[in-house]
């Protein structure tokens, strides 16, 4: 196991609400932030077929990212990125290294991130790692989302 | 020393515009810049019949990771707009190495303080500003979120 993750998922219809502390334990590899057919409902890739007004969704986009790191100031860590999971995994959010901070993407035109993952889209995003991670580091998140058809 | 880009994306519908994309330079010594936006090539800039000459900028978030083996201070990521007719680019906003900012533009008190320069505006440019003498070469990486209107 690379990663440690402490979550909770609050899902109300479409919409939800993810808390949750990544800590690498200087495994470089990957892992995965948000399951989507594990965490989520309403989900085409949940194994629990349970549509919403009788819609399944494939994917979700994401409206807002709080992040507060915990990387040490002369980590050794290559970027860490959050990224759209696909047999090509498309990176969209660079972990920072210092500081707190919130994303509001539902000021984008498009109201929010969209996955636009290729082949093998799953839905999930992951904590995609280059060539080194840090023992320790980690990134506190709190993420709202919506899905998608 | 180039710019790669990692991933990019401009989504537009009508005169809005996002771009969303991820950018590494791997000399943090050396100055270096790109051109994530190109006016001509990226943008459709008629729209119903009419002709649009700039990007006004309403938002931007940026988020930046530097692997490091020794601290050493300095090192930005900017975002630019490029005049049409001036060589003069003009500084919107940038984060240190390792940091991450937001800036919503769209709030400010007057409109003249959106990031609108003379509505002649094209290019969106990314630059990096090197870190200070002494430096140790490392790999510095950035995530960019602009949301644009036409104007």
């Amino acid at each position: 196991m690379a990663w440690t993750i402490i979550e909770t998922i609050d899902q109300k219809g479409r919409y939800f609400v993810y808390n949750g502390r990544a800590t690498t334990n200087g495994v470089a590899a990957d892992g995965t932030l948000i399951d989507a057919s594990a965490d989520l409902t309403h989900m085409t890739t949940n194994s629990t077929i349970n549509p919403l007004n009788g819609e399944l969704f494939s994917k979700f986009k994401i409206m807002t990212i709080s992040v507060t790191s915990a990387a040490g100031l002369l980590s050794t860590t290559a970027a860490i990125s959050l990224s759209w999971d696909a047999t090509a995994d498309v990176p969209f959010f660079v972990l920072p290294k210092y500081g707190t901070a919130t994303f509001d993407f539902r000021k984008l035109s498009t109201y929010g991130l969209i996955n636009n993952a290729g082949a093998g889209i799953t839905g999930d995003v992951i904590l995609d790692v280059g060539a080194s991670v840090t023992n320790g580091d980690s990134w506190n998140f709190m993420i709202e989302g919506y899905l998608v058809p | 020393m180039a710019i790669t880009t990692l991933a990019e994306k401009i989504t537009q519908n009508g005169t809005a515009l996002t771009f969303t994309g991820v950018f590494i330079t791997a000399d943090t010594d050396t100055a270096a810049s790109a051109t994530p936006i190109a006016f001509a090539s990226d943008v459709t800039s008629t729209i119903n019949g009419k002709t649009y000459t700039g990007l006004r900028i309403r938002y931007i978030g940026m988020s930046s990771y530097q692997q490091v083996a020794t601290y050493v201070p300095g090192g930005c990521w900017y975002i630019w707009q490029q005049p049409q007719v001036s060589s003069d680019a003009v500084p919107i906003f940038g984060v240190q190495h390792g940091h991450c900012a937001t800036r919503d533009f769209t709030s400010d008190s007057i409109n003249e303080a959106y990031c609108e320069r003379s509505g002649s505006l094209h290019n969106i440019n990314l630059q990096y500003k090197p870190s200070e003498s002494g430096a140790t070469a490392n790999i510095d990486y950035v995530s960019i979120f602009i949301e644009m209107e036409l104007v």
